[in-house]
């Protein structure tokens, strides 16, 4: 079952995205939906609804923590936020990143050695 | 206490969590709306776009909880609510699992209660045997007098106990006397062991006094079969050797033989037979604490340096042998080696048994899969990983097992009592008792078999391919070829196993007959044997016991009815004394070879009795008294060994440790079996019963009518009574004799344990084959509908099944027997030891062809018997009904 989220991304990729999202303003999952797949231009073909288990994980973490509330539309939806803990979390996954991305694209670089 | 808040917040949790999801697609759905999309368009857009939403809910729920023990207990209900559902296949997979399981449920109870239990004393490793190795070189048993040097001269021990040994008759009303084996210890045997009596109490110092000895106690085994395991034993009087004596206690089960006295000395050193015969006791000492081996090892050499020289020549040893009781185990004697042979023939049994079951389950669980074909493509197609499909079926599959093994603990523990009954004949003091180990052993085993038979059906069934199965809803869909051949290699399997099994209990059960057959040398029919024990405190002088037997035998003969008696101090398949003899050899100037040869001491007419032809000189005589010169007779064998080529009557021997009395030889006599059945000959020597006059004897009683045998026995108590009445004659007869000698009381629990499983087997495989055939009729109902319709005869369908089964059976036997030549190798061909008794393939070779074909033959004729309904069922195959079926 969590083959299905990591077919095209790495693991705690999802979790890593969705806490950037949030870092600017909290959102609902719709909105955490539309606006990852807006930002990454559809080219990460992510399944809307593999949000949620990613959600409950952090909550559950408590990287972030949720809130009942009335939406721009006027539906009762639950808003995300980033906590401190969150934060730091996000930093740090992020920083980590950074270096296998460098890792990666000095290997991946041709002509060098 | 977080995880405890959350756990009960859960249900809220989950509720908001769908309550979420749905909010998102409907937002999601209003937005296609908005854009122009139909409203029943932009649902399912919504719906691909967002996945699978019970999966979704389900692994963000999975975020909250422990998944694989949660996944796990609904595997379990879901499991047991399928299992509910189709009784039938709960009910037969579960007894087919229990009957595996209890066959080794009960060998590993009797396996471990003697060797993986370890020993049931306290700190064993401090506790040591005290052997003596005499002027022969051999180990002994110390004689009380070395018991006593030891017990003062040495300081590395704790406690030095004794042990002797003793024979007791326990009168149960008067008439009836059983004889049971007894020990005779020092009260300090049972502290030295650190073992507690079971009830009751120990023995007490002032107890180790003629006269205060009146006491015993008895083993577990006694105390239940001869008591009913009274719980308020200890205080009653019982009476052995017709003397009342006081029941203080009750052993535990892992010590002991059937009755433990208390050993007094002095007495216990008269009991010695007249002729040089040394009592001797088993010594067992515990080791003070930090005392090493090795120095109680260099302590006993200074000890058995000082008694070389020291007391009379029958107490002088040349050494002490300190031994670990461990090593003792790690050496086996005869007893254990036979033992052990016996229980790794039934372990492995068993394990066949149980391979046999697993195959059974495996096929039902195969079929099973093929049924639930539709269920695993409904789940797959509503996402269920195959991973997660595999789970659950192994759980269902385990929780069988479990199951069967609880049933099986039940029915081991039903069957506790007659299991050792029988056990207990292949080893002395092994035990059948289903505890927490055997309940765990069991279960771990009902585990692994679960796993091993579960895996392939499991993976079977959850190979789908989801538009096949969806559709196709003919019962015939699933399955093809594939499930067939596997169910059929399991049912070749089975007869394969089957086959081993018929093949080993075969070639055992052939041996026994063999053994029970075999050419004995004497005519054991018509003959009743009475055995006297004499009385320590009488019977003191030689001529009283010299008259005594003459008596005794003299007013048998007269007794109506009997043909003839002879005396013998060891009856055929009694064994013998043996001792050291010094043997004149006809070579010239040669001085006499010395060995350790077997005699018996017999009366003139002994030989006579048993229809044993004298091959040269002649009989003993009545002159051959303790007046007469002393003679010697010795056995075919003797001759041929020591004597080749020439006529022995005429040369001497002696006893090597009275060298100056020789007896001459003055017969042959024709050589007969006189410990086993199926033992090698050896070379015997016989002396006049009156000139040796052992503490021992019995009468072999010759009756002219088989009929009378009955009639005469009950009368000899009473007719002997004259002679003395106060002695206890223990009666039997020839035949009992060869029925309850070494050899065949060994084999015979061997073949009732391999009969039982034999047979266990076979029911097994005729569930299996009746299983598999059924299921494969039903697969090709509609193929059958064909064909009878396009006609083909009744017969011929018949013919289709059994052919089927028939090829499957043919080819599990030769796969069976080459099995079978593989395991046989390991089987023993010769007996253990001086005794030549064992378990072990006698008068039949492991290739025997007769065993193979009726093994082949008997497991054909089951398979086509458990065929049989399912051809039937076939046969009556209706085409408009197979073809109308879907």
């Amino acid at each position: 079952m969590k083959d299905r989220e990591r077919r095209d991304l790495f693991p705690g990729a999802l979790e890593m995205m969705v806490l950037r999202t949030l870092k600017p303003q909290p959102l609902h999952g719709y909105a955490l939906a539309q606006h990852i797949k807006r930002t990454s231009k559809d080219l990460l073909q992510i399944e809307e609804g593999s949000l949620y288990p990613a959600l409950q994980r952090l909550l559950k973490e408590e990287l972030v923590k949720a809130e009942w509330s009335i939406s721009s539309t006027n539906r009762r939806v639950r808003i995300y936020k980033l906590t401190a803990k969150g934060a730091k979390h996000l930093e740090q996954e992020v920083s980590r990143f950074e270096k296998m991305l460098e890792g990666i694209t000095r290997v991946l670089a041709p002509g060098e050695s | 206490m977080m995880w405890l808040k959350r756990l009960f917040s859960r249900r809220r949790l989950y509720g908001e969590l769908s309550e979420e999801i749905r909010g998102h697609l409907e937002e999601k759905i209003e937005e296609l709306v908005a854009s122009g999309m139909s409203r029943k368009k932009a649902s399912y857009a919504a719906r691909r776009e967002f996945g699978n939403v019970t999966l979704i809910e389900e692994d963000s729920r999975d975020a909250w909880r422990w998944p694989s023990i949660e996944n796990f207990f609904m595997n379990v209900r879901y499991g047991l609510r399928m299992l509910r559902k189709s009784p039938g296949f709960t009910t037969a997979a579960v007894l087919t699992i229990a009957l595996g399981i209890g066959a080794n449920a009960a060998i590993f109870g009797l396996v471990d209660s003697v060797f993986l239990r370890g020993l049931p004393f306290h700190e064993p490793e401090r506790l040591v045997h005290i052997w003596v190795i005499e002027a022969d070189g051999d180990l002994h048993t110390p004689t009380p007098t070395v018991y006593q040097a030891v017990l003062e001269g040495s300081k590395s021990f704790e406690q030095i106990a004794a042990q002797g040994w003793a024979d007791y008759f326990l009168d149960s009303d008067g008439s009836v006397s059983q004889n049971l084996p007894g020990l005779l210890v020092t009260p300090n045997w049972l502290p030295a062991l650190g073992i507690q009596p079971l009830l009751g109490r120990n023995f007490r110092e002032e107890e180790e006094v003629a006269g205060q000895d009146a006491v015993v106690m008895l083993s577990y085994n006694c105390w239940r079969a001869q008591f009913h395991g009274d719980p308020y034993i200890a205080g009653k009087q019982i009476v052995l050797n017709r003397r009342a004596v006081t029941v203080i206690g009750v052993l535990p089960r892992s010590v002991g033989s059937e009755i433990v006295a208390p050993l007094v000395l002095d007495s216990y050193v008269k009991q010695g037979n007249i002729r040089a015969g040394k009592m001797r006791v088993q010594v067992i000492a515990r080791m003070k604490p930090g005392v090493t081996l090795g120095q109680a090892r260099s302590e006993a050499e200074v000890l058995a340096g000082r008694l070389k020289n020291q007391g009379t020549p029958a107490d002088r040893i040349d050494r002490l042998v300190v031994q670990a009781f461990a090593e003792m185990f790690r050496h086996p004697g005869p007893t254990e080696q036979n033992a052990q042979r016996g229980l790794w023939m039934t372990a492995v049994a068993s394990g066949v048994v149980l391979l046999i079951a697993c195959a059974n389950v495996a096929s039902l669980l195969l079929a099973r899969g093929v049924k639930r074909h539709r269920e695993v493509a409904v789940r797959a197609a509503l996402g269920c990983t195959r991973r997660r499909m595999i789970r659950q079926l192994l759980t269902e599959s385990t929780l069988v097992f479990l199951f069967g093994a609880v049933i099986a603990v039940i029915m081991t523990r039903w069957c506790e009592e007659i299991i050792t009954k029988v056990a207990s004949g292949i080893v002395p003091g092994v035990y059948l008792q289903v505890d927490a180990r055997v309940f765990l052993a069991s279960l771990a085993v009902s585990l692994l078999s679960a796993l091993a038979s579960g895996m392939i059906p499991a993976m079977q069934a959850t190979r789908v391919r989801l538009n096949e199965n969806l559709k196709e809803a003919a019962p015939n869909a699933g399955g093809g070829s594939h499930p067939r051949r596997l169910r059929n290699c399991l049912v070749g399997g089975q007869v394969a196993l089957g086959m081993v099994l018929l093949v080993g209990f075969g070639l055992l059960l052939r041996s026994f007959l063999h053994v029970e057959s075999s050419k004995l040398g004497y005519d054991p029919h018509n003959v009743l044997t009475a055995t006297i024990r004499l009385p320590y405190t009488r019977y003191t002088t030689l001529s009283d016991r010299a008259r005594l037997m003459g008596e005794a035998a003299e007013r048998m003969r007269l007794m109506p009815g009997v043909e003839s008696v002879g005396v013998a101090d060891s009856l055929p398949m009694e064994g013998a004394y043996s001792a050291r003899l010094r043997i004149e050899v006809p070579t010239p100037k040669a001085p006499p070879v010395e060995n350790e040869i077997w005699f018996v001491s017999v009366s003139p007419e002994y030989f006579s009795t048993l229809k044993v032809p004298m091959l040269a000189g002649r009989a003993f005589r009545d002159a051959d008294s303790q007046e007469g010169s002393s003679v010697a007779i010795i056995n075919e064998t003797f001759a041929k060994q020591y004597f080749p080529g020439t006529n022995p009557i005429g040369y001497r021997l002696a006893f090597a440790d009275s060298p100056t009395t020789w007896r001459e030889i003055v017969g042959v006599v024709s050589d007969f079996r006189q410990r086993n059945p199926e033992e090698d000959l050896r070379p015997l020597a016989y002396f006049p019963a009156a000139q040796t006059l052992p503490g021992r004897w019995s009468m072999a009683i010759r009756v002219r009518a088989a009929s009378d045998m009955g009639n005469i026995s009950a009368r000899i108590s009473n007719w002997l009574q004259p002679v003395d009445p106060q002695l206890y004659w223990q009666l039997g007869s020839l035949q009992a004799q060869i029925h309850d000698s070494e050899s065949l009381t060994l084999r015979r629990p061997m073949i009732t344990l391999l009969a039982s499983f034999g047979s266990l087997a076979l029911i097994l495989v005729i569930v299996g084959v009746f299983g598999v055939t059924s299921y494969s009729v039903a697969e090709r109902t509609r193929e059958i509908g064909i064909r009878t319709a396009l006609g083909a005869a009744r017969l011929e369908i018949a013919g289709l099944v059994f052919r089927e089964s028939l090829k499957v059976a043919l080819a599990g036997l030769a796969v069976g027997t080459f099995c079978a030549f593989a395991v046989t190798r390991f089987f023993p061909t010769e007996g253990i030891g001086w005794s030549g008794s064992g378990i072990f393939l006698y008068g039949v070779s492991r290739t025997d062809s007769l065993t193979y074909l009726v093994s082949a033959a008997l497991l054909t004729c089951v398979v086509l018997a458990a065929s049989w309904a399912p051809a039937r069922r076939a046969m009556r195959v209706d085409p408009m009904v197979a073809l109308r079926y879907e």
